[in-house]
This record gives structure tokens, C-alpha cells and sequence, in this order.
């Protein structure tokens, strides 16, 4: 009997399990392991962060990773080291050698706060200086919601790339509804500050989110690109010398690729992996695919593009083991609800050509969903697509929708 | 009417001193009665009584202040700083138009 | 005479008008000599002696409330007077960018509400008010709303948010009465950006010191 092939994923994340569970289906029983690596045993429903600071039970959004794992994944509990790809193997912290014939990284970003001067080291951290992008992060900023009732606060975006573009927009929807419904709006006062130049980054989206900004009184400081975080004075500074005050500031710590990326010698500067943007394939290494946040490719890093990638990627895969040429070719579609407050939510839907656009989805004209105006669908839409995640989607089970983008239903602007 | 007499040019006037003959008016002699207000023209405001000039070929009134924004593409801001003071008033009396009676 | 050296002062029976520069300027040299249009400056021992000034209170957010002051407030800046403009009760309407578009007209409690154009049906019925019952009929606010809206485009007097722009622009100082903003509750980020800041009657009282006031 000659020897199974080895398939090895680093990260049972959204990318990691929806990988290991497709391939599991289409991969033969007999031939092929497949391991996955993680360095815990909670796999967390990231989209909820986002709730954890208003409503949602923080208990909610964690599951175990092992029982997400369809029978004959083996999961290994470790943290990742680097990958050795001369010798095919990838070292773990406590010093196991796993080999490999084949790898995936799926090992997403992290949020990194000790890349701004005065956020992680500051006296203010986790006391008015918040972030809701980990587990703790966002338990800790429920509690300074709980007891804020006056003040500054400041919704900021470090630096791009950051993992869900629309969050911190989402985050200042919300935390505007939770000061009204608590009746203190008027002394609550908000801005929404970001390194782009206006509130996102394509232009439709952008003029439409920037007007929903202002009609729910949130100000917007754009363009500003942080220095550092003055924790005696309680000011945001920028290098233009804009300093903002603050009681409360929620930020998005610069996101970044995995340690052992960069100690592999496989990421660029911020830790991301360079990939063939149609194919997710390593530039520099045929045996490496790259699958979710980890890699470089030009779209949104978010569960959306992992699970529309991933479904392009498993014939790819199996065409890439035999030595065919890769079938698919992945678009780049995104498609994100982006929640507006006063329980409503819009529907962004884009790819690497084409902008987010108004129209309606998935169906032109009937809907249900409004593609870039609020709406109510949209929000049950959020709602379900908790349910969805579980158990539809890193399952691997089919949606209904495509994953290459359509324009079916979307309006371009007017000339 | 009356006349007023400056630097050997005469021109009718209005009894506030505004000139009633549009053909009277020259850009020396918007620098003349610059002069007399302390006011040196630059490019920047030949440029603007250029525009009023043409602009009240046209309509037959003296363009306001939102007019010179909204249609002439000047800065209000700008013309508060070349014209201190009564920027409306100034400019029509130097570019040899009416007096302007709109409010805005 | 040469002419070659441009003369900075007007010769002789020169008519020009006034720019209210010279009767400013801190110590008027004895001008005697230069003729005679411009006003002189009164001589009154007044306290204040810093250039003419004049402050609004705007106390009403009806669209017909809202334009005289802004209206006067621009004449005012076109002579060079320096403008304070103080917004309180229903005025913070006027500086709220979400009512400022939405400003109402309204023929109830409006005795001079009388239409020109009714003249044309049939002649001296230009001048007859409407009864007030009228403005209680539905719908009827913002018929006269857009009446109102469009008579004032054909006069070209811009919307009350270019209003306001335009006041910016020419340096009008503008506040929200502190009292007020907190009893309605409003968002600063929701004011005019022309807005100077939130401040008390008392503040304002000490910004108007020498400035002719008008309470609309």
C-alpha cells in the first residue's frame, strides 16, 4: 500500500474548517489525510464581535473547533513556529516536525495594538482606549459602554488593510443607536475617524455610508493618519498635527499576518502571503495555496471572500494534486451586510472590478435585499447568517449564492 | 449729472460717485480710483471686475457677492480679502457698474 | 500737471461713495479739504469705539422668520459691519442641518398673508387676506412652504443652508444660545459648521457690547 498523501492546513478558522470539510468530501478516504492546526480549541463567530459590546451573550459566538471538523480531519492543538518548504514540513512551538505534501494557510490576521505608539503600552488601554476585533477586546468594551454616558468618542481606524472594512462603520451605527435609545444622545458626541478619505473605500459605497454618517449626526475625520495615542492628554495625534480629544476611544489595532508567516520568510511587510489573486495560489511555492485573511489578495479580508474563494479553491485543488491546470478563477467577490442602526442593515456586494453598487440582491428588482440602502431584510439577513455560518457554511454545504460576483440587479452610476 | 474730473479724465457720475456711462470705464481707471482707496490692483482683482464687467453685459444688473461665487467662481472669502471693508460695493464702483441693490 | 504720479487722495468736488474706511481709520487727519458725500462720523462720547457692529437674535424657526435676519445680516457684512447672529429657541432651527432644509411657512396666526398673484384673477384681490380657517385645511402649510420657497428662488435669495454658507464665507459670527441647545437637545455635530460655538445669553450680551441689536 503506498503511502497517504498529506494534506496539512495551518488554522481552523472560517477559511481552515471550510477547507478541511470540502476537501473531506471530494478528497478519497483512502489516499489523502488531512490535519489541521490551530493553537486552541475555540472557533469563534467573529461577525459577532461587533454585537458582544450591545446585546449579544459573549458565551454565544464560541464553539468548539474539533466538533466544526468533519470525521477524518485530525486536529492538532499547537501553536505554529514556521514553515520549512525545502523540507515540507512545519515546525510547531513545542517542537514537532509536521510534514507535508500538500499546505494550505488559512491562519487569517491579527489585530496587533503594540504597532501604535501609546495603544497597547498606554495607561488608557483597555480603560478608554478599546478595540472590538478579539474576544476580550470586546467583552471589555461592553462594560465601558455600561457605565459611559457623556462624552468624546472616537470610532478609528488605524491603518488598512483591516479584517471586515465595514465593522468600525457598523460599530458607529450602533453605538450612535445605543446612546439615543438610552436618551443621551445630545451628550454623547461622535466621530468617525480614518485614514481614507472618506467613509470607505470605494466611491459609491463611500458617498453613500458618508451620508448616513452625517444623517445620524456622526462627524467624520478623514484622512488622518495617526501617530500615536497621547495618554495623559486623552487625545488622538495625527501626523498632519490634528490631535482629537477623547473620552472614549474604540480603535481597529493595525491588522497583520501570523508571527510564524513572516518568520517563514513567506509574507511581506505586514505578514500577508503573496498569492495569485485568481488562482490564491503562493507566488513563490506551487505546494502552498493561501486561503482567507492570511494572503495578499486586493479585496475585502473578510468570512464572505474566505468562503467564496474556498469554493472556487477545492477544484483547483484537486486539479493542481494531478498536475492540471487550475480550473477556477476567483473574482474577488465580497459580500458584506453592513449593519446601519435602527434595526436596519445595507447589503454591500463587489469583487475585484467592480465597486460596491446600489441595486437589489440576489434577485434584480424582487430583491429581497437592497444592495447599499438600509433595510430591514438586510438586518434579519445579519441576524440568520449566524445560523448560516454554523451550519451551513463551514460545513461546506452550498448557499444559494454564487461565488463568482453577478450584476445581475446592481445600477452603475451615471456618467 | 455730475462729472467727476481725475487725472485728466472726466466721467459722469451718479450722486454717490458711481460711473453711469459704461463705456467711460477702462482698467486704468479702475487703478486710478483704486488708488484713491487704498487699494492696488493685482491680477486677482482685475480678474474680478473683468468677470462683473462681463457678467453685466449681460444680465443688466451689478452681480451680488453670491453671484461672483455661485457663477464667477470666486471665493467669498477671497473677495472679502481683496476688497475689505464693502467688497459689493467697492468692486461695482470700480468696475464702473451701479451700485448693487440686490440683498444677497 | 503730470499724471504720471497716480493720486491717492480724491481731488476737489471728487463724488465718491462711502466705504466707511477712512472714518474708521483711528485718528481721521484733518481732512476738511475733501468734499462733502461722506457721511461724517457722529461725535458722541460713546464707550465703544471699535467699528460699527450689529447683533441678531433669532428667536423664530419659521421660513418666514428666518430670512430677514440673514437677509440683514448679509447687508450688514456688505457695508463692512462686523455681525453676530445669536440663535435661540425655535431659531436653532435655522443652524440645525437636520431641520435647516425644512423650514415651514404657515398662513395661520399670518393676517398679511396675501397673494399677488391672486391680482391676476381678478384685479384688487391682491390685497385681501386669507381667511385664517385656511391654514388649518390639510396640507395647506406646505402648499405655502413651496409658494414661499419658489417666490424667494425668483428673487435669488438662496436656501437657507447656501444662506448660511454665504454668511460663513463673509464672516459673520455665528452662535447657538446654550439654554436652548441643551433644553432641545441637540448635537453639535448636527450645527452649521458656521456655528462659532454654544454659548450663554450672558456671553453673548458681553460680544454685542457697542453693537446695534435686533430681535427677531
Amino acid at each position: 500500500m503506498r503511502d497517504m498523501e498529506k494534506l496539512l492546513i495551518l488554522g481552523a478558522g472560517t477559511a481552515g474548517t471550510m477547507a478541511a470539510n470540502h476537501l473531506r468530501a471530494t478528497l478519497d478516504q483512502d489516499a489523502w489525510s488531512i490535519t489541521v492546526v490551530d493553537q486552541d480549541t475555540q472557533h469563534r463567530y467573529q461577525p459577532g464581535y461587533l454585537f458582544i459590546p450591545f446585546w449579544m451573550k459573549p458565551e454565544r459566538v464560541v464553539k468548539d473547533r474539533r466538533e466544526l471538523l468533519h470525521d477524518g480531519v485530525d486536529f492538532v492543538e499547537a501553536a505554529i513556529a514556521r514553515v520549512h518548504r525545502e523540507q515540507r514540513e512545519v515546525e510547531l512551538v513545542d517542537g514537532r516536525r509536521l510534514s507535508y505534501d500538500w499546505l494550505v494557510i488559512a491562519s487569517g490576521t491579527r489585530p496587533d495594538p503594540t504597532l501604535v505608539d501609546g495603544m497597547a503600552d498606554g495607561a488608557l488601554w483597555r480603560d478608554k482606549v478599546h478595540e472590538f476585533y478579539t474576544y476580550e477586546g470586546s467583552v471589555a468594551l461592553k462594560e465601558a459602554l455600561a457605565g459611559f454616558t457623556a462624552g468624546r468618542i472616537l470610532v478609528h481606524i488605524t491603518e488598512m488593510p483591516i479584517k471586515c472594512p465595514v465593522a468600525p462603520l457598523e460599530f458607529a451605527f450602533l453605538v450612535e443607536d445605543h446612546f439615543r435609545k438610552k436618551g443621551v444622545r445630545h451628550k454623547v458626541d461622535i466621530t468617525y475617524v480614518t485614514p481614507l478619505d472618506g467613509a470607505f473605500t470605494k466611491p459609491v459605497a463611500s458617498a453613500e455610508l458618508g451620508g448616513l454618517l452625517k444623517d445620524r449626526s456622526i462627524r467624520l475625520a478623514a484622512d488622518f493618519a495617526v501617530e500615536r495615542i497621547d495618554n495623559e492628554q486623552h487625545r488622538l495625534v495625527a501626523y498632519d498635527g490634528r490631535e482629537l480629544p477623547f473620552d472614549l476611544l474604540v480603535t481597529v489595532p493595525p491588522n497583520v499576518g501570523q508571527q510564524f508567516v513572516t518568520d517563514s520568510g513567506l509574507g511581506n511587510d505586514a505578514g500577508f502571503v503573496p498569492v495569485d489573486k485568481h488562482t490564491l495560489r503562493s507566488v513563490v511555492d506551487e505546494r502552498i495555496f493561501v486561503l482567507g485573511d492570511a494572503s495578499d489578495i486586493p479585496t475585502s479580508k473578510a468570512g464572505s471572500v474566505a468562503h467564496f474563494a474556498t469554493e472556487e479553491f477545492v477544484d483547483n485543488f484537486v486539479a493542481a494534486t494531478q498536475g492540471r491546470p487550475l480550473p477556477n478563477s476567483f473574482d474577488g467577490h465580497a459580500n458584506c451586510f453592513v449593519e446601519s442602526g435602527r434595526g436596519q442593515a445595507m447589503l454591500l456586494d463587489f469583487n475585484y472590478d467592480t465597486e460596491p453598487l446600489k441595486g437589489t440582491f440576489p434577485v434584480p428588482v424582487a430583491g429581497p435585499m437592497t444592495l447599499l440602502k438600509p433595510s430591514r431584510v438586510n438586518h434579519l439577513g445579519k441576524l440568520a447568517f449566524e445560523q448560516i455560518y454554523w451550519k451551513m457554511l463551514l460545513p461546506g454545504r452550498r448557499l444559494p449564492v454564487s461565488s463568482h460576483m453577478s450584476m445581475a440587479g446592481k445600477r452603475r452610476p451615471k456618467e | 449729472m455730475p462729472t467727476n474730473t481725475l487725472n485728466g479724465r472726466t466721467f459722469e457720475v451718479d450722486t454717490e460717485g458711481f460711473l453711469t456711462r459704461r463705456e467711460d470705464w477702462s482698467e486704468d481707471l479702475a487703478t486710478d480710483l483704486a488708488a484713491l482707496i487704498d487699494l492696488e490692483l493685482s491680477e486677482d482683482h482685475l480678474a474680478t471686475l473683468r468677470f462683473m464687467r462681463e457678467d453685466s453685459a449681460t444680465t443688466g444688473v451689478t452681480p451680488t457677492l453670491r453671484r461672483m461665487q455661485t457663477v464667477g467662481g470666486f471665493d467669498i472669502k477671497t473677495l472679502f480679502a481683496l476688497y475689505p471693508g464693502k467688497p459689493a460695493k467697492k468692486m461695482a464702483w470700480l468696475s464702473g457698474l451701479p451700485k448693487p441693490v440686490g440683498c444677497v | 500737471m503730470s499724471t504720471t504720479t497716480t493720486r491717492t487722495t480724491p481731488p476737489e468736488g471728487f463724488i465718491m461713495p462711502d466705504f466707511g474706511d477712512r472714518g474708521r481709520t483711528p485718528a481721521p487727519q484733518g481732512n476738511g479739504a475733501t468734499a462733502a458725500a461722506t457721511a461724517t462720523q457722529g461725535t458722541g462720547a460713546a464707550a465703544y469705539s471699535g467699528p460699527r457692529k450689529m447683533a441678531f437674535i433669532c428667536s423664530k424657526g419659521n421660513l418666514d422668520m428666518a430670512y430677514p435676519a440673514l437677509i440683514m445680516g448679509n447687508a450688514a457684512l456688505g457695508e463692512g459691519v462686523e455681525v453676530h447672529i445669536f440663535f435661540t429657541f425655535w431659531g436653532l432651527d435655522i443652524i440645525n442641518t437636520k431641520t435647516y432644509d425644512n423650514l415651514k411657512f404657515t398662513l395661520s396666526g399670518n393676517t398679511a398673508m396675501h397673494m399677488p398673484d391672486l391680482g391676476r384673477l381678478r384685479p384688487g384681490l391682491e390685497h385681501v387676506s386669507m381667511p385664517q380657517a385656511m391654514g388649518n385645511l390639510p396640507g395647506m402649510t406646505g402648499f405655502a412652504t413651496r409658494m414661499m420657497k419658489k417666490q424667494m428662488e425668483e428673487m435669488e435669495i438662496p436656501s437657507i443652508p447656501d444662506f448660511l454658507d454665504l454668511l460663513q464665507a463673509s464672516g459673520a459670527h455665528m452662535y447657538a444660545c446654550r439654554l436652548t441647545y441643551d433644553m432641545m437637545k441637540m448635537i453639535e455635530a448636527d450645527l452649521h459648521p458656521g456655528v462659532e460655538g454654544v454659548i450663554s445669553a450672558g456671553d453673548f450680551i458681553d460680544i454685542a457690547e457697542g453693537a446695534q441689536v435686533v430681535f427677531v
